[in-house]
């Protein structure tokens, strides 16, 4: 747990290189997560429509996060280790 | 969006029994094209597991899937934020029991979704053709029919919240998507793209400095006649979809079919353009995986675009599944054979998208902006939630069963390893790659 909270510091931080695979998919696939939850909070918290656009572009940019995160977790694929 | 059961007159019945009836071409002209652009060693392979595939995910969707769908006016279990009810999950009955299966509305649509869940389900076959097991793409068709496709369908198809946005928040009509851009699609595609990252790329698909090598797809005839026999299934699910699903009067079905005809071809024609501009011939793989992203794009927006617009749809849905492809396979690493992930995935969010931009949905300006914002609510919940779900449900399966075939498999062909006996039983289909390893 705390390796994955070092990992997790040094890769959103961009300063740490030596960190997991493993740990860089979970931290994307939970970053991707929150992100939907920015969304569905912008719909039942607020109540204009430009704030809600606001705060959907935020989360739906935290997904794209994510999605970076995971896709570069799988950027040494197991066929190439064969 | 009005979220009740639209009472059908019986011209309208009839239609929705003829569209229906297409709908099994999408799935035979899917199969063909998954084929084509497989082996030749795994052919057999393909088409059995196909023949499987859809078999069981119409089982599971009877059994369970149904239940957690539902449709709008049927029971589903709420919780409440801010006051206004958050429809996540249907409470049916197992077994389809309590459905009235005659000439209504809810059974057509179940008609509907038994095909339309087949049809989610062997998409991913594409992406991890020539590797992945039997038994394993048995396993996870059962979680797609079971899970993801029933959860996220009804929160779009079956008065779910999703559907809500416009009803509980004024958010244009709600999440919109008449013939399953999103539901069948995405949902297809995303799952295809976690299959492809869990069970790695082919043997002798990359160097090991990263490098590519082609593997072209073996019989580019079963692939073009699958997407002619895709274009008469689209035109049946995206009118039956958009009449049963999204309530649009009958009366459109026509624009719909044009629609949908009008998205393929500039779609495949783009991309045969951007391939021969690229390559200087045009490509006959990426140019059927560009026709068959303009399908799915049209699906979620065929009945509110007019045909001019239906044109800029497939063509945008043409380039972005061509560019796309090649960079799932040079940038990504990603071993997509039937390039499933650009045509479903890419090709349905750009679908939904385009229902927001281009699409007209309500009769003044602030609705259609309103409905941009929720289409973009649905794509912010496939990526934030249908891909980790999808992705989680299939990494944890690889964990308890593995889903790879072993090297040897890869070295026979998956037809003589898992059938026994190969497609084509007349010809000497891997004799050089086998004896070298590869």
């Amino acid at each position: 747990m705390l390796r994955f909270a070092r990992d997790a510091v040094g890769i959103l931080l961009g300063g740490r290189r030596n960190f997991r695979p493993a740990n860089m998919k979970i931290l994307g696939f939970l970053l991707m997560l929150a992100g939907w939850a920015i969304v569905l909070a912008a719909m039942g918290m607020l109540s204009t429509e430009g704030a809600r656009s606001v705060f959907v572009a935020a989360g739906i940019g935290v997904e794209t996060t994510g999605l970076v995160l995971v896709i570069r977790s799988h950027a040494n694929p197991r066929g190439l280790e064969d | 969006m009005p979220l009740s059961v639209p009472a059908l007159t019986d011209a309208v019945t009839v239609l929705c029994i003829a569209l229906i009836l297409a709908v099994p071409f999408a799935i035979a002209g899917l199969c063909l094209i998954n084929t084509g652009l497989g082996r030749s060693r795994s052919a057999a392979h393909m088409m059995m597991c196909s023949l499987g595939v859809v078999g069981i995910a119409a089982l599971v969707y009877f059994v369970i899937g149904f239940a957690w769908q539902g449709y709008p006016d049927g029971p589903a279990y709420y919780f409440l934020i801010g006051g206004k009810p958050w429809n996540w999950i249907a409470s049916e009955r197992f077994f389809l029991r309590g459905v009235p299966l005659d000439i209504s509305s809810p059974s057509l649509a179940v008609w509907l979704e038994i095909l339309s869940v087949g049809l989610a389900a062997i998409i991913p076959l594409g992406s991890g053709a020539d590797r992945w097991r039997m038994s394993a793409v048995a396993f996870s068709t059962v979680l797609l029919a079971g899970l993801t496709y029933p959860l996220f369908a009804h929160w779009v198809w079956g008065g779910g919240w999703l559907e809500q946005l416009g009803e509980n928040y004024g958010i244009g009509r709600g999440f919109i998507d008449g013939g399953g851009s999103s539901t069948i699609h995405c949902v297809g595609g995303l799952t295809a793209l976690s299959i492809a990252w869990i069970l790695g790329p082919r043997r002798g698909k990359y160097a090991r400095d990263g490098m590519p090598t082609a593997i072209p797809g073996h019989n580019a005839v079963y692939v073009t006649f699958g997407c002619l026999l895709s274009l008469i299934g689209w035109i049946g699910l995206n009118g039956a979809g958009a009449i049963l699903m999204a309530n649009v009067d009958a009366g459109n079905v026509v624009l719909i079919a044009v629609n949908t005809i009008l998205c393929a071809v500039s779609a495949g024609l783009t991309a045969a353009i951007v391939t021969k501009v690229r390559f200087r011939k045009p490509d006959a793989s990426l140019s059927v995986n560009g026709w068959v992203g303009g399908l799915v794009a049209s699906s979620a927006g065929c009945a509110f675009i007019r045909p001019p617009e239906a044109v800029i749809v497939g063509a945008v849905a043409g380039a972005l599944v061509t560019l796309s492809v090649e960079w799932f396979e040079l940038k990504l690493r990603v071993d997509d054979p039937g390039g499933a992930i650009s045509a479903h995935a890419l090709g349905g969010l750009w679908g939904v998208l385009a229902v927001g931009l281009l699409g007209t949905v309500g009769a003044t300006g602030a609705e259609n902006h309103g409905q941009l914002l929720a289409q973009f609510v649905g794509i912010a919940t496939l990526l934030g939630f249908v891909f980790p779900f999808t992705y989680a449900l299939n990494w944890a399966l690889d964990r308890v069963y593995r889903q790879r075939v072993g090297p040897e498999g890869e070295r026979q062909g998956m037809d003589l390893y898992e059938l026994g006996g190969g497609a084509y039983p007349e010809f000497v289909t891997h004799d050089e790659p086998y004896e070298r390893g590869l």
